[in-house]
């Protein structure tokens, strides 16, 4: 597989086979994100070509030091935009349970304290916090809260049980609601 | 409300993205399960070595040779008293 520089290059000729070689190398990845998210085969498709799309009016002039991340990021921002636009019905239950476990932090925060906290604000307080953890901790938070995945997949992915995934995620919601009150104090 | 804090999440740094992204946890845990078992049948058979061994000693099993031939002096010493008296 291409290099992610390579790839860059691509783009920055306007050269569509960048497109093909970033569906080559990352299409699976941004897919199973989308699907986390939306569970619609017709919606995760729009979303990963919104992606594409995104992803070749941005670069150039964008240089992201990151290929990866770039795309998750943007295929993130889509899918949630997506989700939110649907209805109720439509809405995928796994993804509402992770989705309150989230909640659930910010649940113990005054209310008055979380309008403070403007987005970005937020992400930077988290980021701090992951970069205080484990490796292995970090990749399962992440795993859960960023890319959505069910908690049998993680453990599938970590190879452990279901039981130490929902464990290490009960414990880890617990410090980062601690952590937070102590960043907005 | 849930959603916003989801989309806050989606500005943390590329590189916990990028290690995230990951299909696995890069971290071997057959070797370190593998460790863990040996350091357990380990301990477990130094743990019978020593119930054996104090079984043994108080069924007057195998003593050290020190103590072997502590015990036959004793005996000879026994043997050329009596033979002096006689």
């Amino acid at each position: 597989m291409m290099e992610d520089g390579a790839i860059v290059a691509l783009y920055f000729a306007r050269n569509e086979d960048a497109i093909r070689e970033t569906d080559q190398k990352y299409g699976k990845l941004c897919y199973r994100l989308a699907d986390n998210i939306l569970h619609n085969r017709f919606d995760n498709e729009e979303c990963l070509n919104d992606t594409y799309l995104a992803v070749w009016n941005q670069i150039p002039p964008t240089r992201p030091r990151s290929l990866c991340a770039f795309l998750c990021r943007i295929v993130r921002n889509l899918s949630l935009k997506r989700y939110r636009r649907n209805s109720a019905k439509r809405r995928n239950p796994l993804m509402e349970a992770s989705l309150s476990e989230l909640e659930g932090v910010l649940a113990y925060l005054a209310p008055d304290a979380l309008q403070l906290l403007e987005a970005k604000e937020l992400a930077a307080a988290i980021d701090r916090f992951l970069h205080n953890l484990t490796y292995e901790k970090r990749y399962i938070f992440l795993r859960r809260y960023y890319f959505f995945d069910p908690i049998e997949v993680i453990a599938g992915r970590c190879s452990c049980g279901g039981g130490r995934i929902r464990l290490i995620l009960f414990r880890l919601r617990k410090s980062l609601s601690k952590f937070l009150r102590e960043e907005i104090a | 409300m849930k959603v916003q804090i989801a989309e806050s999440l989606t500005w943390i740094g590329e590189d916990l993205i990028e290690e995230a992204s990951a299909e696995s946890l890069n971290i071997h845990r057959g070797k370190r399960r593998a460790w863990r078992v040996i350091a357990i049948a380990a301990a477990i058979m130094l743990g019978m070595g020593l119930w054996v061994s104090t079984v043994f000693r108080s069924c007057g099993g195998p003593v050290s040779p020190e103590d072997e031939t502590y015990r036959a002096e004793e005996i000879l010493s026994d043997m050329r008293v009596e033979m002096s008296e006689r």
